[in-house]
């Protein structure tokens, strides 16, 4: 069986620079408003009970031998996302009615610094990169799951890789987005798009009133009592993976939902924008080669 | 692996819309539990957790070792309050070749998950187990034993954890001065003398509830049958202050945002019961 979907070649701008995704400078998650594009570097303004504020880099089509590919950066957390086939299942007892998933989540040697690296012991952090890799392969399947149109391509399988580039504590929430601006940069049929956002509780201030950091560091998910990831499909307003971590109430969960909340609408809107943006210089492209 | 007839899945679907399971028990309804404490004699605590009119049963025992710190820093093992493992076998025989290397997958996740889950309890109160502060730490062995399974065996094995982790009874120990300065101890084997795990700790060791959606209902202990017809599994853990500790979602289904919320106070108060009917017996 061929595969169905065959890879792209990336092509370059007029103009010959390389093409750029969308350099999306610090967001207001209260407003929903980006604050303007900026050339680089992170606003570390802070705000009363919010965190510094997120910047997001996305870029798709990145690898040029792949389906699809995409590349999100969060703050310190850069991840790399390619996704293969779908391709025709070898073994004939594994078929199904519907597709399977292959996720693969791959940490690179340098991906881990500072004291996330742990201790110099080669064993040790070799075991941490082995475990955190399980634990991010199993959440990426969960959270993007329920988002593809398994029932399209039977007795296939879709793989996607994702390379952790470097890790600063927003890769829960980094590499599902990332595959999902793949898959969608590949042409697998899906029923949306997948934003995933993290926010830190904290009472660092003291004064009994949490604090809320969207998109924590590690050092500032250390300080945090908790750390919720949110994995969200927009357009039917439904959750497909919500992990907690640390210890929470109820109803300060409730708040911090809210806030993932918003955080996904964000990033899915500078998700949308990207992809179409993408889509009608490709268009346009197509129209030049043309006349 | 075990399947399920179309028909028996209308069946079940059906019974969970009107909330009138197969067993009779409504959607948020748990199935009787017998608990029985201090069944293991040579372990430091032991508890034998089963569900009534079921096969499902979970063994779950404790050891108390006492490890040098520094030895376990240099083998590179940070982590050196608990050892969990879980252990399928007894139920490997009704599972065909092909399944047992998932059922052994499925062993080993579970106690991994199991281990992360009290270590993270445990980060920011190591010092509760210390027995010389930097040198010598108590170390939790909890070995989780399933002699059978009918549905939910997630949620079984931690209430069986934390049940013997509750009969668990620390020996005393006597710090003496030894020569040099340092500081050395010596265990009482005397079982009079022993106490129990601390409180503190105690209250932070989780318990999981998982619901389960079945035809846009939300089911709470499911049976074998029922986790087949399954599209979505919420976990949460929760813990005696009714604190949630930590939640992820199973299968390919989505939860609407709005129902979240509720769903989460539904397990604080699952949880809840169930902190109740376990510490009345232990």
């Amino acid at each position: 069986m061929a595969t169905l979907y065959r890879p792209r070649v990336v092509r370059r701008a007029r103009d010959e620079t390389p093409s750029r995704g969308a350099r999306i400078g610090p967001t207001d998650a209260r407003s929903h408003k980006p604050s303007g594009a900026r050339s680089g570097g992170i606003d570390t303004e802070t705000e009363e009970n919010e965190g510094p504020k997120t910047f997001v880099e996305v870029d798709t089509g990145v690898v040029g031998g792949a389906a699809g590919s995409a590349y999100v950066k969060v703050n310190g957390t850069r991840v790399l996302c390619s996704v293969r086939g779908p391709r025709a299942i070898k073994k004939s007892s594994d078929f199904g009615d519907e597709g399977a998933l292959d996720c693969t989540v791959r940490l690179a040697p340098f991906a881990l610094y500072g004291e996330a690296a742990g201790p110099t012991s080669s064993r040790n952090v070799e075991t941490r990169r082995i475990k955190r890799e399980q634990m991010l392969s199993g959440a990426l399947l969960r959270a993007i799951k329920g988002s593809i149109r398994l029932d399209r391509f039977p007795k296939s399988v879709l793989e996607i890789d994702a390379l952790v580039l470097s890790d600063d504590g927003a890769a829960p929430a980094v590499i599902p987005s990332c595959a999902s601006l793949a898959i969608a940069d590949s042409g697998v049929e899906m029923r949306d798009l997948v934003a995933c956002a993290q926010v830190g509780v904290s009472d660092a201030a003291g004064k009994g009133v949490p604090s809320f950091i969207s998109s924590p560091t590690l050092a500032q998910q250390a300080a945090c009592s908790s750390v919720m990831t949110m994995a969200l499909l927009p357009a039917s307003e439904t959750i497909s993976d919500l992990t907690i971590k640390g210890t929470v109430s109820h109803s300060l969960a409730g708040e911090t939902s809210k806030r993932c909340f918003e955080g996904c609408i964000t990033l899915h809107r500078q998700m949308r924008e990207h992809l179409v943006a993408k889509a009608e210089q490709a268009f346009a492209d197509l129209e030049g080669e043309e006349q | 692996m075990p399947q399920i007839g179309e028909g028996e899945r209308i069946f079940l679907e059906a019974g969970a819309r009107q909330s009138a399971r197969a067993d009779g028990r409504g959607a948020l309804d748990l199935r009787h539990l017998v608990l029985r404490k201090g069944v293991v004699d040579f372990a430091n605590g032991s508890a034998l957790l089963e569900r009534a009119f079921t096969s499902a049963q979970v063994l779950a025992c404790v050891k108390l070792e006492v490890v040098d710190l520094e030895d376990s820093r240099n083998a590179g093992n940070e982590d050196v309050h608990f050892d969990v493992s879980v252990d399928c076998t007894a139920i490997e025989a009704r599972e065909e070749d092909a399944s047992l290397r998932k059922l052994r997958d499925y062993a080993r996740y579970l106690g991994e998950m199991l281990e992360e889950q009290l270590q993270e309890m445990v980060s920011g109160q190591g010092h509760l187990l210390e027995v010389i502060p930097g040198k010598f730490s108590w170390m939790v062995n909890l070995d989780v034993v399933v002699l059978g399974t009918d549905g939910n065996l997630p949620d079984l094995i931690s209430l069986a954890a934390y049940a013997a982790l509750c009969d668990a009874r620390m020996p005393s120990i006597e710090i003496m001065d030894s020569e040099g300065g340092t500081k050395d101890f010596q265990v009482d084997s005397d079982p009079q003398g022993a106490k129990p795990l601390p409180r503190q700790l105690l209250d932070s060791v989780p318990i999981r509830v998982s619901l389960f959606r079945i035809a846009e209902t939300m089911l709470v202990d499911v049976s074998e049958d029922e986790d087949l017809c399954s599209s979505l599994a919420m976990s949460v853990l929760v813990n005696r202050r009714g604190s949630l500790c930590g939640s992820h979602i199973d299968r390919a289904g989505c939860i609407p945002l709005v129902e979240v919320g509720a769903h989460l106070a539904t397990a604080c108060q699952i949880g809840a019961e169930l902190f109740k009917l376990l510490d009345a017996n232990l």
